[in-house]
């Protein structure tokens, strides 16, 4: 049977988390939430994810401390949610492995452009990947 | 203060030497001239005493003309010298001055010494050192308002587009969760308004006397039905009358963001206690509340922008500012302020001086 790709949006403001959510839905993804790092880190090791939206503004643990987790034992597309120029600049920077980041205050309809995107991209280098070629 | 006289010294010592070479070179000239003059001229050549008198004035003023060139040039000397020892660091100090001018607030003079000009660096140099902090801490700001901008921005923009597009249905409560969002904006805006004139406060208070206690009643009498709405308890022991020479318009900010910080961080049911007394030459109040296990209470609270770990979620609605205000107006009173956690409290604690009548 075929399933939906599934999303975890990690982000703080309910109401963000919601409306991101309700995006997602719509065009037929499955979503799931969490609202601080550490929730965040324990849901993605228990359930299988292709793709994460990450605030980069988190109680607690921050989204790059989430995302170097993540990084260890997956490479799962990263989206990141960024308030601040600076954030941006690190979401891009060498060694973080994120893949794309949209900066506050976005409009959702880009954000799950983007999204798609990161599954064709990611869909297609796993094709590749399974017919032999190496990517890096 | 020695300090000044330093430079003073420098001249008179110049000067001084260039009158002693004159001197010594006058004296010499005498001493050792002189007298073999005299003898010579009388007895050798049987020239009159009164033609011998004018020779050695002749040869004395010679001397005294030699005597003056090598002074003065000596003078002149010394003086150049110290004229570039002076010149060059306050050459130095003015570029650097141009270049603050123009923004650039990393610049710093190098000292040596320790005469006027390294004490004018060391003031030039703390004067740019807390241009460039002020400077740093103008953009942060700006940069954390941008911030809080964009979560209820994000938001807005997010529902209305999600209306616009159909993806979300027009519901009373989407439209009640906009409307949230944009108040949160009116309350950001309505705290930077208060948090600039609370920097002006410091300068600017106008003291008059009144009984601190029956401020306090006043102010939590206007609290009493948003805390009923809570089903909060309040248990104040105010020993009234507290007599305080302040800015009674100041103080009834600091108190009315306190009590709106107690309201929005006790739990639902939880007991709110205010406690004011006089300590000597110093009032002391102690606001504390229920808080939930997780919040944390660092000093930074009194920062901008800065709120208690759990609260970070925005659930509790707060900016950041209130605090930050509530310290300034205090200090602006040169009073502290602090808080602490007792026993799963908060414990927000208050000291302002007494006052003069």
């Amino acid at each position: 049977m075929f399933l939906a790709p599934s999303i975890l949006i990690v982000e703080d403001d309910p109401k963000t988390a919601k409306l991101i959510g309700r995006f997602l839905s719509k065009e037929g993804f499955r979503t799931s939430r969490a609202a601080d790092g550490g929730t965040a880190i324990d849901t993605f090791a228990a359930v299988g994810l292709d793709l994460v939206i990450l605030d980069a503004m988190l109680p607690k643990v921050d989204g790059f401390e989430v995302c170097a987790v993540i990084r260890r034992t997956s490479k799962v597309p990263i989206l990141f949610l960024t308030a601040r120029t600076e954030e941006a600049n690190l979401v891009l920077g060498v060694g973080l492995g994120a893949d794309d980041y949209v900066e506050k205050p976005f409009s959702p309809r880009e954000l799950v452009a983007r999204a798609k995107r990161r599954f064709s991209l990611h869909g297609r280098a796993l094709e590749l990947t399974a017919i032999g070629f190496t990517l890096l | 203060m020695n300090v000044p006289m330093k430079l003073l010294w420098k001249l008179l010592s110049i000067n001084s030497m260039a009158i002693l070479i004159v001197i010594l070179t006058i004296g010499l000239a005498v001493h050792l001239r002189a007298a073999t003059y005299f003898t010579t001229l009388t007895k050798q050549y049987n020239i009159a005493p009164a033609d011998a008198h004018a020779m050695f004035l002749q040869a004395v003023d010679r001397y005294l003309l030699m005597a003056s060139v090598t002074g003065f040039v000596f003078a002149s000397l010394l003086s150049l010298w110290l004229n570039f020892r002076l010149t060059r660091p306050i050459s130095r100090i003015t570029q650097a001055a141009a270049l603050i001018a123009r923004g650039d607030y990393a610049q710093r003079v190098t000292t040596r010494g320790c005469g006027e000009i390294d004490l004018l660096s060391t003031a030039f140099n703390s004067m740019a050192e807390r241009l460039q902090q002020t400077d740093r801490l103008r953009k942060d700001f700006i940069v954390d308002v941008a911030h809080e901008l964009r979560t209820p921005l994000t938001n807005i923009r997010g529902y209305l587009e999600g209306l616009r597009d159909e993806v979300i249905a027009p519901e009373k409560a989407i439209f009640v969760s906009v409307h949230e969002e944009s108040l949160r904006l009116v309350h950001l805006v309505e705290d930077l308004l208060q948090l600039a004139r609370a920097d002006v406060a410091v300068q600017d208070l106008s003291p008059e006397p009144f009984d601190f206690a029956s401020l306090i009643e006043q102010i939590l009498q206007t609290f009493m039905l948003r805390f009923a709405e809570k089903a909060l308890r309040v248990d104040a022991d105010l020993q009234s009358p507290v007599p305080i020479v302040a800015d009674r318009l100041r103080l009834s900010q600091v108190l009315t963001n306190l009590f709106e910080n107690a309201l929005r961080y006790t739990a639902r049911g939880g007991l709110i206690r205010i406690r004011c007394e006089r300590q000597g030459n110093l009032i002391r109040t102690v606001i504390s509340n229920d808080v939930e296990g997780s919040l944390d209470l660092p000093d930074s609270l009194f920062e901008r922008f800065q709120r208690g770990e759990a609260s970070r979620s925005r659930d509790y609605g707060g900016a950041g500012i209130g605090l930050a205000i509530v310290r300034k107006l205090i200090e602006a009173h040169l009073g502290r302020v602090g808080i602490r956690r007792n026993n799963g409290q908060a414990e927000l604690w208050f000291e302002l001086p007494v006052g003069k009548v």
